[in-house]
């Protein structure tokens, strides 16, 4: 046998490339492992997520002067660099409160929002 | 298995999962692996050495993983080297195999293969490293 | 008699020394072929070895056991999942976890899936070389279904983290399998279709048979490894003799070919991806009900002293790691062994005697996990010229030595 008639029914029908970005866009799962960020309502600033990341991608950072945070007694919150982060999701299930949102958002290249601290600011409703 | 090996053993292991260890001495290695070849050809291969740098006890410890296909278990032999004198016998004749193994111990940790004629230094580690005379897996060499 | 000066000098080169070189940005080893060649035969032939795999053994001993099982799915990126696999079942075994049962069907599901693209891929690359780019084009279109049931799985498509001490990372729900089971019967045809194209078509019946023999007995000594000693008839699978994880509950069976050249290599491997889906079908089928994920903050930050040993059966043979630990939170040596270091550097023997055409055809059958080494230096010394030549025309005899 050949390959020759799977080569003439192929050559009547449409082609199967995707055309991203202009023409299609690309179904993703819905717990697929993209962007996340910390909420500083749930926060405590015990600084677990920036020891046990592999690829050292997490910074404490101090809250801004006129914010004081009951359950935040040091201060601290954590600024995720996207472009070192490799996605693993240790963070997201080391933490004991469970302070991280995720969303399956994977357009990540730009050169503006490298770090997560304008969303993590927001989540206090400001920024 | 034990009657095979036994006028060799000095000592009897386990190590987890359940696989069997015997310690012998470096100066038997190759009578060992003779001994363990004509028993059973035809069913037997070298998995891998594995070469750890004991600082404490300064001995450099090998471990000869070999896989026996008829009774479907792996055993390990396991011989120590002074740390100022590393220099054993090669098996590279009764299992050629041992041919990358031993390139690897000799690049890393700079353990001497006696008749072994194929060693030789930039193998695996890079060039500006090899003329520094560093062996990059022992624990005194800085990183 | 007047002396005449000599005018010309003709040199005649006695053999052409051809390096297959690397250059490839996949994270194995670099391995460089130097070649020999009289004419157009084989008579010597040399492994040159490189480069940074090794710093991966020493940079392991200065992180924790569980930053370190991180970097151990990032050695090699097609066959992440059983690195994964083999590292977290040696630290269980030195500190005694054991996984549930539902987290052992769902290891062997996520391992599976994997086995089956990376025999397609192999397969691919085996038919660009030789020239047959269509067939390469249909097997990349349908292994794009394999890509999307790894990424309903575990989350993404190529880099699985689904493993941790103990069990799993993640769940599987109802909906989650019957959208894998629709993606398993869609598959199903075009392997077997593939299959019958690679036992019958005649082009790759007259690129293949007969080419690279190799006997049991030279095999069993230079310790070679996976599909290539199960294609010169020798019955020995990891798989069925540790049976780790859920292997032995689930009926299956080892696949072996006699006759031992590089078609009979390419056919164990479509029929072992075929036996993996009817094993991925039987998993989800039969999954049993219970607990799977791990809460990651109640697992121990000591490990107890001791020596492990842990094999596993990748794609391209067995896998080895070895983890030797004093206590502590940091292992003291690990080492690894691949399976692809092993069938490149010991073989070095099997290419003499072969012409050079066939030098790419048994080097891509022994599988190497390397992302296509591409490009070979033809030193013309008659003419003192270097031409640069990618692979595949030498394999297509387009380049006139």
């Amino acid at each position: 046998m050949s390959i020759i008639k799977e080569v003439i029914k192929n050559f009547f029908s449409k082609p199967s490339t995707i055309e991203y970005p202009r023409k299609a866009e690309i179904p993703v799962e819905k717990d697929f492992r993209g962007e996340f960020y910390a909420d500083l309502k749930k926060c405590t600033g015990c600084t677990l997520c920036a020891l046990e990341c592999p690829a050292k991608a997490i910074e404490m950072k101090k809250l801004p002067e006129n914010i004081k945070l009951k359950h935040n007694p040091r201060g601290l919150y954590p600024v995720v660099n996207y472009m070192t982060c490799v996605y693993c999701y240790r963070c997201v299930r080391v933490c004991p409160v469970d302070a991280f949102i995720t969303t399956p958002n994977y357009k990540l290249s730009s050169v503006k929002e490298v770090y997560s601290e304008e969303k993590t600011l927001k989540t206090l409703g400001m920024g | 298995m034990d009657d095979i090996l036994k006028q060799y053993i000095v000592r009897k292991e386990f190590m987890k999962p359940n696989r069997d260890v015997y310690v012998v001495n470096a100066k038997n290695i190759r009578d060992v692996m003779k001994a363990l070849k004509e028993s059973y050809s035809g069913g037997i291969y070298l998995a891998t050495i594995a070469a750890v740098d004991k600082v404490k006890e300064n001995v450099f410890e090998l471990n000869y993983f070999i896989h026996i296909v008829y009774l479907s278990k792996t055993i390990v032999i396991k011989t120590t080297v002074p740390r100022d004198n590393p220099r054993i016998d090669t098996v590279i004749d009764i299992f050629p195999g041992a041919y990358e193994a031993e390139a690897e111990a000799y690049d890393l940790m700079g353990i001497e293969f006696v008749g072994n004629k194929y060693l030789k230094r930039p193998f695996f580690a890079p060039v500006d490293v090899v003329a520094q005379n560093i062996y990059p897996l022992r624990k005194d060499a800085p990183v | 008699m007047a002396e005449r000066e000599a005018t010309t000098v003709i040199k005649i080169p006695i053999t052409l020394d051809i390096p297959i070189g690397p250059q490839h940005p996949a994270i194995h080893e670099p391995v460089m072929l130097k070649i020999y060649a009289d004419g157009e035969e084989v008579v010597h032939a040399e492994v040159n070895t490189g480069y940074n795999h090794r710093g991966v053994e020493k940079l392991m001993e200065k992180n924790s056991f569980y930053k370190d099982k991180f970097l151990s799915s990032r050695v090699c990126g097609i066959c992440n999942t059983v690195h994964e696999n083999c590292y977290t079942r040696a630290v269980e075994y030195l500190a005694g976890l054991e996984p549930s049962p539902r987290a052992k069907y769902i290891r062997v599901l996520a391992m599976e899936l994997e086995r089956i693209h990376s025999h397609m891929i192999i397969n691919a690359i085996m038919a660009e070389v030789i020239g047959f780019d269509t067939l390469f084009m249909y097997i990349m279109r349908d292994r794009e279904l394999v890509m999307k049931a790894k990424e309903i799985l575990t989350g993404n498509r190529v880099e699985a983290e689904i493993h941790m001490f103990g069990g799993v990372r993640r769940d599987i729900d109802d909906v989650k399998k019957d959208k894998i089971m629709d993606i398993l019967k869609k598959l199903e045809p075009r392997l077997k279709y593939y299959r019958k194209l690679f036992e019958e078509d005649p082009t790759i019946n007259s690129r293949l048979a007969e080419i690279g023999i190799l006997k049991p007995e030279t095999v069993l000594g230079y310790s070679l490894l996976g599909p290539i000693l199960r294609g010169s008839g020798i019955k020995s699978d990891v798989r069925a003799e540790d049976k780790y994880d859920a292997y032995g509950e689930i009926p299956w069976t080892v696949i072996t070919r006699p006759e031992g050249d590089s078609l009979a290599r390419m056919l164990v491997r479509w029929d072992e991806a075929l036996e993996s889906l009817e094993i991925c079908k039987y998993i989800l089928e039969h999954l049993p009900q219970g607990p799977a994920v791990v809460d990651e903050r109640k697992l121990p930050r000591v490990f107890p002293p001791g020596e492990s040993y842990a094999r596993v059966e990748a794609p391209r043979g067995e896998l080895v790691y070895y983890i030797n630990s004093v206590g502590g939170a940091n292992p003291y040596r690990v080492k690894i062994r691949t399976p692809s270091a092993v069938n490149i550097i010991n073989s070095a023997f099997s290419y003499v005697g072969h012409s050079i055409a066939d030098v790419p055809v048994i080097l891509v059958s022994y599988d190497p996990c390397i992302s296509c080494m591409e490009r070979a230096i033809v030193l013309d010394l008659k003419n003192n010229v270097e031409k640069r030549v990618p692979l595949k025309y030498i394999a297509q005899k387009k380049v006139r030595l």
